[in-house]
Protein backbone atom coordinates (compact mmCIF):
# COMPACT_ATOMS: atom_id res chain seq x y z
CA UNK A 1 0.00 0.00 0.00
CA UNK A 2 2.69 2.46 0.99
CA UNK A 3 4.60 1.52 -2.10
CA UNK A 4 1.56 2.05 -4.28
CA UNK A 5 1.09 5.47 -2.69
CA UNK A 6 4.65 6.46 -3.42
CA UNK A 7 4.42 5.25 -6.99
CA UNK A 8 1.19 7.09 -7.39
CA UNK A 9 2.55 10.34 -6.00
CA UNK A 10 5.30 10.05 -8.57
CA UNK A 11 2.65 9.81 -11.28
CA UNK A 12 0.92 12.91 -9.94
CA UNK A 13 4.21 14.81 -10.13
CA UNK A 14 5.06 13.51 -13.56
CA UNK A 15 1.77 13.65 -15.41
CA UNK A 16 -0.48 16.32 -13.88
CA UNK A 17 0.77 19.04 -16.18
CA UNK A 18 0.58 16.95 -19.35
CA UNK A 19 -2.89 15.72 -18.47
CA UNK A 20 -4.08 19.21 -17.69
CA UNK A 21 -2.90 20.44 -21.08
CA UNK A 22 -4.92 17.68 -22.73
CA UNK A 23 -7.94 18.38 -20.55
CA UNK A 24 -7.84 22.10 -21.33
CA UNK A 25 -7.54 21.30 -25.02
CA UNK A 26 -10.61 19.08 -24.84
CA UNK A 27 -12.76 21.21 -22.58
CA UNK A 28 -11.45 24.78 -23.07
CA UNK A 29 -12.61 25.79 -19.59
CA UNK A 30 -9.59 25.58 -17.30
CA UNK A 31 -11.57 25.13 -14.09
CA UNK A 32 -13.58 22.23 -15.45
CA UNK A 33 -10.34 20.77 -16.79
CA UNK A 34 -8.66 20.98 -13.37
CA UNK A 35 -11.57 19.18 -11.72
CA UNK A 36 -11.47 16.58 -14.46
CA UNK A 37 -7.75 15.89 -13.96
CA UNK A 38 -8.35 15.43 -10.26
CA UNK A 39 -11.14 12.97 -10.99
CA UNK A 40 -8.89 11.09 -13.41
CA UNK A 41 -6.26 10.57 -10.71
CA UNK A 42 -8.82 9.50 -8.14
CA UNK A 43 -10.34 6.97 -10.55
CA UNK A 44 -6.91 5.73 -11.51
CA UNK A 45 -5.94 5.35 -7.88
CA UNK A 46 -9.08 3.39 -7.07
CA UNK A 47 -8.59 1.04 -9.98
CA UNK A 48 -4.82 0.87 -9.72
CA UNK A 49 -4.98 -2.90 -9.43
CA UNK A 50 -6.54 -3.18 -12.88
CA UNK A 51 -3.72 -1.22 -14.50
CA UNK A 52 -1.78 -3.53 -16.72
CA UNK A 53 1.87 -2.77 -16.53
CA UNK A 54 2.13 -3.45 -20.24
CA UNK A 55 0.84 -0.01 -21.17
CA UNK A 56 2.43 3.28 -20.24
CA UNK A 57 0.93 4.99 -17.20
CA UNK A 58 0.37 8.18 -19.18
CA UNK A 59 -1.49 6.33 -21.94
CA UNK A 60 -3.67 4.72 -19.32
CA UNK A 61 -4.39 8.05 -17.62
CA UNK A 62 -5.21 9.60 -21.01
CA UNK A 63 -7.73 6.90 -21.77
CA UNK A 64 -9.40 7.53 -18.39
CA UNK A 65 -9.46 11.25 -19.20
CA UNK A 66 -11.06 10.62 -22.53
CA UNK A 67 -13.78 8.43 -20.94
CA UNK A 68 -14.45 11.11 -18.37
CA UNK A 69 -14.77 13.80 -21.00
CA UNK A 70 -17.14 11.59 -22.99
CA UNK A 71 -19.17 11.12 -19.81
CA UNK A 72 -19.22 14.84 -19.17
CA UNK A 73 -20.31 15.46 -22.74
CA UNK A 74 -23.09 12.88 -22.64
CA UNK A 75 -24.53 14.31 -19.44
CA UNK A 76 -24.31 17.91 -20.58
CA UNK A 77 -25.62 17.49 -24.12
CA UNK A 78 -27.97 14.57 -23.69
CA UNK A 79 -30.70 16.18 -25.77
CA UNK A 80 -30.60 15.74 -29.51
CA UNK A 81 -30.83 19.17 -31.05
CA UNK A 82 -31.44 19.48 -34.77
CA UNK A 83 -28.52 20.46 -36.96
CA UNK A 84 -29.26 22.94 -39.68
CA UNK A 85 -27.52 23.05 -43.03
CA UNK A 86 -29.64 25.74 -44.68
CA UNK A 87 -26.75 28.21 -44.56
CA UNK A 88 -24.69 25.94 -46.78
CA UNK A 89 -27.18 24.09 -48.99
CA UNK A 90 -30.53 24.94 -50.59
CA UNK A 91 -33.59 22.72 -50.33
CA UNK A 92 -32.46 20.64 -53.29
CA UNK A 93 -29.13 19.93 -51.67
CA UNK A 94 -27.08 22.24 -53.89
CA UNK A 95 -24.40 24.55 -52.53
CA UNK A 96 -25.66 28.01 -51.66
CA UNK A 97 -22.40 29.40 -53.06
CA UNK A 98 -21.53 29.70 -56.72
CA UNK A 99 -17.90 28.84 -56.33
CA UNK A 100 -16.00 26.84 -53.75
CA UNK A 101 -12.44 27.80 -54.46
CA UNK A 102 -9.64 25.34 -54.75
CA UNK A 103 -7.31 26.20 -51.96
CA UNK A 104 -6.74 28.96 -49.50
CA UNK A 105 -3.21 29.55 -50.73
CA UNK A 106 -2.25 30.33 -47.17
CA UNK A 107 1.15 29.68 -45.72
CA UNK A 108 1.14 26.63 -43.53
CA UNK A 109 1.78 28.43 -40.24
CA UNK A 110 -0.96 30.94 -40.84
CA UNK A 111 -3.34 28.20 -41.95
CA UNK A 112 -2.70 26.22 -38.77
CA UNK A 113 -3.22 29.29 -36.64
CA UNK A 114 -6.50 30.12 -38.42
CA UNK A 115 -7.71 26.56 -38.08
CA UNK A 116 -6.98 26.57 -34.35
CA UNK A 117 -8.97 29.76 -33.94
CA UNK A 118 -11.78 28.35 -36.05
CA UNK A 119 -12.00 25.16 -33.98
CA UNK A 120 -12.28 27.28 -30.86
CA UNK A 121 -15.01 29.34 -32.50
CA UNK A 122 -17.26 26.28 -32.86
CA UNK A 123 -20.09 25.89 -30.36
CA UNK A 124 -19.03 23.76 -27.36
CA UNK A 125 -21.51 21.04 -28.29
CA UNK A 126 -19.56 20.40 -31.51
CA UNK A 127 -16.10 21.47 -30.47
CA UNK A 128 -15.72 18.93 -27.66
CA UNK A 129 -17.00 16.14 -29.88
CA UNK A 130 -14.65 17.04 -32.75
CA UNK A 131 -11.67 17.04 -30.39
CA UNK A 132 -12.70 13.78 -28.74
CA UNK A 133 -13.06 12.21 -32.16
CA UNK A 134 -9.50 13.10 -33.08
CA UNK A 135 -8.01 12.34 -29.68
CA UNK A 136 -9.55 8.89 -29.85
CA UNK A 137 -8.03 8.45 -33.30
CA UNK A 138 -11.38 8.54 -35.05
CA UNK A 139 -12.68 5.37 -33.49
CA UNK A 140 -16.25 6.01 -34.47
CA UNK A 141 -17.82 2.99 -32.78
CA UNK A 142 -16.10 3.75 -29.47
CA UNK A 143 -17.13 7.36 -29.37
CA UNK A 144 -20.71 6.64 -30.36
CA UNK A 145 -20.99 4.08 -27.59
CA UNK A 146 -19.51 6.36 -24.95
CA UNK A 147 -21.53 9.37 -25.94
CA UNK A 148 -24.70 7.52 -26.83
CA UNK A 149 -25.24 8.83 -30.35
CA UNK A 150 -25.57 7.05 -33.69
CA UNK A 151 -22.65 7.08 -36.16
CA UNK A 152 -24.85 8.93 -38.59
CA UNK A 153 -25.38 11.69 -36.04
CA UNK A 154 -21.68 11.86 -35.29
CA UNK A 155 -20.86 12.30 -38.98
CA UNK A 156 -23.53 14.93 -39.30
CA UNK A 157 -21.99 16.94 -36.48
CA UNK A 158 -18.53 16.48 -38.01
CA UNK A 159 -19.84 17.49 -41.43
CA UNK A 160 -21.52 20.61 -40.02
CA UNK A 161 -18.43 21.53 -37.98
CA UNK A 162 -16.13 21.05 -40.94
CA UNK A 163 -18.29 23.21 -43.20
CA UNK A 164 -18.17 25.90 -40.54
CA UNK A 165 -14.40 25.62 -40.06
CA UNK A 166 -13.89 25.83 -43.81
CA UNK A 167 -15.98 28.97 -44.03
CA UNK A 168 -14.29 30.48 -40.98
CA UNK A 169 -10.84 29.98 -42.54
CA UNK A 170 -12.04 31.55 -45.79
CA UNK A 171 -13.39 34.57 -43.95
CA UNK A 172 -10.13 35.04 -42.05
CA UNK A 173 -8.23 34.68 -45.30
CA UNK A 174 -10.35 37.37 -46.93
CA UNK A 175 -9.70 39.72 -44.06
CA UNK A 176 -5.93 39.46 -44.54
CA UNK B 1 -32.33 18.35 -66.26
CA UNK B 2 -28.86 16.89 -66.42
CA UNK B 3 -28.19 18.32 -62.99
CA UNK B 4 -31.30 16.57 -61.66
CA UNK B 5 -30.26 13.28 -63.20
CA UNK B 6 -26.76 13.57 -61.76
CA UNK B 7 -28.15 14.28 -58.32
CA UNK B 8 -30.58 11.41 -58.56
CA UNK B 9 -27.83 8.96 -59.42
CA UNK B 10 -24.85 10.34 -57.59
CA UNK B 11 -25.90 12.30 -54.52
CA UNK B 12 -26.67 15.95 -53.98
CA UNK B 13 -23.84 18.19 -52.77
CA UNK B 14 -25.35 18.05 -49.29
CA UNK B 15 -25.21 14.23 -49.36
CA UNK B 16 -21.77 14.25 -50.97
CA UNK B 17 -20.27 16.33 -48.15
CA UNK B 18 -21.81 13.92 -45.65
CA UNK B 19 -20.28 10.97 -47.48
CA UNK B 20 -16.92 12.77 -47.53
CA UNK B 21 -17.15 12.77 -43.74
CA UNK B 22 -17.63 8.98 -43.79
CA UNK B 23 -14.69 8.67 -46.14
CA UNK B 24 -12.49 10.68 -43.77
CA UNK B 25 -13.63 8.40 -40.95
CA UNK B 26 -12.60 5.38 -43.07
CA UNK B 27 -16.14 4.16 -42.73
CA UNK B 28 -17.41 4.25 -46.28
CA UNK B 29 -19.21 1.44 -48.10
CA UNK B 30 -18.05 0.64 -51.62
CA UNK B 31 -21.41 1.61 -53.10
CA UNK B 32 -21.10 5.00 -51.42
CA UNK B 33 -17.57 5.27 -52.71
CA UNK B 34 -18.73 4.78 -56.29
CA UNK B 35 -21.61 7.23 -55.93
CA UNK B 36 -19.24 9.79 -54.42
CA UNK B 37 -16.69 9.19 -57.16
CA UNK B 38 -19.25 10.00 -59.85
CA UNK B 39 -20.56 13.01 -57.99
CA UNK B 40 -17.04 14.38 -57.72
CA UNK B 41 -16.45 13.71 -61.41
CA UNK B 42 -19.19 16.17 -62.28
CA UNK B 43 -19.00 18.61 -59.40
CA UNK B 44 -16.00 20.88 -59.14
CA UNK B 45 -17.25 22.59 -56.00
CA UNK B 46 -17.39 19.31 -54.09
CA UNK B 47 -13.97 18.31 -55.43
CA UNK B 48 -12.59 21.51 -54.01
CA UNK B 49 -14.50 20.94 -50.79
CA UNK B 50 -12.97 17.47 -50.52
CA UNK B 51 -9.49 18.99 -50.77
CA UNK B 52 -10.26 21.52 -48.07
CA UNK B 53 -11.95 18.98 -45.81
CA UNK B 54 -9.02 16.58 -46.14
CA UNK B 55 -6.62 19.38 -45.32
CA UNK B 56 -8.59 20.32 -42.20
CA UNK B 57 -8.69 16.65 -41.21
CA UNK B 58 -4.92 16.21 -41.53
CA UNK B 59 -4.11 19.45 -39.76
CA UNK B 60 -6.32 18.69 -36.77
CA UNK B 61 -4.75 15.23 -36.54
CA UNK B 62 -1.30 16.82 -36.39
CA UNK B 63 -2.43 19.37 -33.85
CA UNK B 64 -3.78 16.66 -31.59
CA UNK B 65 -0.61 14.61 -31.86
CA UNK B 66 1.70 17.51 -31.15
CA UNK B 67 0.03 19.13 -28.22
CA UNK B 68 2.53 21.29 -26.49
CA UNK B 69 2.48 23.26 -23.33
CA UNK B 70 1.98 26.71 -24.74
CA UNK B 71 0.83 28.62 -21.74
CA UNK B 72 2.09 28.81 -18.22
CA UNK B 73 -0.22 26.79 -16.08
CA UNK B 74 0.30 26.49 -12.40
CA UNK B 75 -0.06 22.89 -11.33
CA UNK B 76 1.64 23.10 -7.95
CA UNK B 77 -1.58 23.52 -5.99
CA UNK B 78 -3.42 21.02 -8.12
CA UNK B 79 -0.77 18.36 -7.46
CA UNK B 80 -0.90 19.06 -3.75
CA UNK B 81 -4.66 18.90 -3.76
CA UNK B 82 -4.74 15.61 -5.67
CA UNK B 83 -2.25 13.99 -3.29
CA UNK B 84 -4.31 15.07 -0.29
CA UNK B 85 -7.53 13.87 -1.92
CA UNK B 86 -6.01 10.47 -2.58
CA UNK B 87 -4.99 10.14 1.05
CA UNK B 88 -8.45 11.01 2.36
CA UNK B 89 -10.83 9.72 -0.33
CA UNK B 90 -8.85 7.05 -2.11
CA UNK B 91 -9.75 3.39 -1.79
Amino acid sequence: MAECNKEFEKWVDLYTEKLLVKAIFLLTDENIARDMVQEVFLSAYNSYSSFEKKSQPFTWLCSILSHKVADFYRKKYHKNTPIYFSHFFDKKGNWNFDVIDDDSGLEKDIYVQFLQECIEALPDRWKILVKLYYIQEKKTANICKEIGITPSNLWKILQRSRLQMKECIELKNNEL
Amino acid sequence: MIGKLIHFLFYTCHQATFTIEKKLAHNIHWVEKIRLYFHLLFCKNCRNYLKKATNIDKTIKNLVEKQEITQNIDTHNLKKHIKEKIKTDGM
